[in-house]
């Protein structure tokens, strides 16, 4: 990884007035304790808790809704931070089950969702042509060159 | 105008009927379909905040796939679009990732010059032409109807990635979809905090469904408040959030006032004068009478 990962500029970050404006527009952060935007610049970029941020459980409950970064008075790009902070916590294996199964499941069948015997029934009944599989071989071949074997068992 | 369609992973698997009537709106605006193997788009959601560099890798396949037969792509979901116009945005803009894709795609015999557009649907269903064409053709006006949007948050943000038009401070919305459903017959509703969250991602990514739900109410209630009798989407993971959503809220919150919601593909579809079964509104879990009665 990081070949092609270069979603922010610390030095953009040590403006960030820690006004909170990205946390009171945040619509996780009302709903989930422990969820908080602001916060999680403060401790990743100005206090350099790095480590102990990567390991957060919570940093995978951002909804990428770019409410935060729309509404910062900076234009500090957070939500690319947390992307960053994200991919760099799946790399040291802070992934939930969910994703990593979501992901397994995007490999194989190169679709986000499991079809099922029913998805192809009710398309004959409207009428609509049975579900085609994308090339999944070249798919995974794909994900491998760029590095998704480094999280995701790739066979 | 010929254009592919890219129809996501959640449309045909799960409500297939969005895709029936994309087609069937199609055929009544002679816009011809071409149908090209994509893979998942991937979402913006998922592949995104694990391997940033295998989801730019599988979109620029995904763009490649359409630029081999020249064509633009329609897009029938808000995440869908934001994947490939960003991908297409940094590819475009950004050397290194541009020739770090490169040479992965060039061992598979493609190549990305970033020469299509990316269209939403109701992008290009607001186009003027567009616009006309449905009017003269309207079979069954949705008049008297007030309907609600909710274009969910990949189809307008990043504001300077996904519109043309800078927005003020994130509180302007896209309108495009209120152009298409005045086309329509029916009259637009505006509500408070109209550019919240659906807050699906929370549930898919993290099984916190409760807390997901809890997004989904807030925006519900201002819904509600505001009386509509119908919610358009554009995105099938909202629809999903807004739909099955109230009838797992109204389990808790018996006397929850509901409203039937539609991608706005099946509004059109069925304005046009699609045949009912064909749209599969069956599928809807808040049923879909106050179309119907329209
Ligand atoms: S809104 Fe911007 S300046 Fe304010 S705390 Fe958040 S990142 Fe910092
Ligand atoms: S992008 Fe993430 S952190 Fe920012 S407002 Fe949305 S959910 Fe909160």
């Amino acid at each position: 990884m990081g070949k092609a990962l270069d979603l922010f500029e610390k030095e953009e970050f040590y403006k960030c007035l820690q006004c909170a404006i990205c946390t009171g527009s945040c619509p996780v952060a009302r709903v989930v304790e422990g969820f908080n935007p602001r916060e999680i610049i403060l401790r990743y970029i100005l206090y350099g808790e790095e480590d102990e941020v990567l390991g957060m459980k919570e940093i995978w409950n951002c909804a990428t809704c770019h409410a935060c970064q729309e509404r910062c008075p900076h234009n500090i790009t957070i939500s690319g931070l947390l992307t960053h902070i994200q991919n760099l916590a799946a790399k040291k294996g802070n992934l939930p089950d969910t994703m990593k199964a979501a992901m397994t499941l995007m490999a194989e069948t190169g679709w986000s969702i499991q079809a099922t015997p029913r998805s192809d029934r009710v398309r004959t009944e409207l009428g609509l042509a049975p579900l085609k599989r994308p090339d999944t071989a070249e798919i995974r071949k794909i994900f491998k060159e760029a590095g998704l074997d480094e999280i995701l068992d790739l066979k | 105008m010929k254009i592919s369609l890219f129809t996501g992973c959640v449309i045909p698997i799960k409500y297939p009927g969005m895709e029936a009537a994309m087609r069937e709106l199609a055929r009544a605006l002679d816009i011809e379909l071409e149908d090209v193997k994509f893979g998942c788009c991937p979402a913006p959601t998922g592949l995104k905040t694990v391997h940033f560099d295998a989801w730019l890798a599988l979109a620029a396949r995904n763009l490649c796939l359409a630029e081999e037969k020249n064509l633009d792509i329609a897009t029938l979901c808000s995440g869908c679009a934001n994947t490939l116009r960003e991908t297409n945005h940094i590819l475009s803009m950004d050397e290194k990732k541009r020739l770090f894709v490169h040479d992965i795609l060039a061992s598979h015999g493609k190549e990305f010059k970033g020469s299509m557009k990316i269209l939403q649907l109701p992008e290009l269903l607001a186009r003027n032409d567009i616009l006309d064409l449905i009017q003269k053709r309207l079979k069954r006006p949705l008049t008297g109807m007030k309907i609600a949007t909710h274009y969910g948050c990949h189809y307008f943000r990043p504001s300077d990635i996904m519109l043309d038009e800078k927005l003020d401070l994130g509180y302007s919305l896209p309108y495009s979809m209120e152009l298409i459903i005045e086309a329509l017959g029916a009259e637009p509703v505006e509500y408070n905090r109209q550019d919240l969250c659906c807050g699906a991602a929370l549930g898919i990514n993290n099984g916190l469904t409760e807390e997901s739900l809890e997004i989904a109410a807030e925006k519900i209630n201002w819904m509600n408040e505001a009386e509509i009798d119908a919610l358009a989407v554009c995105c099938p993971t909202c629809f999903s959030q807004f739909d099955s959503g109230q009838a797992l809220i109204k389990r808790k919150k018996t006397g929850l006032r509901t409203f039937p919601v539609f991608h706005i593909a099946e509004l059109v579809a069925f304005a046009l004068g699609a045949e009912v079964e064909k749209l599969n509104l069956k599928s809807h879990k808040i049923p879909a009478g106050a179309l119907i009665n329209a």
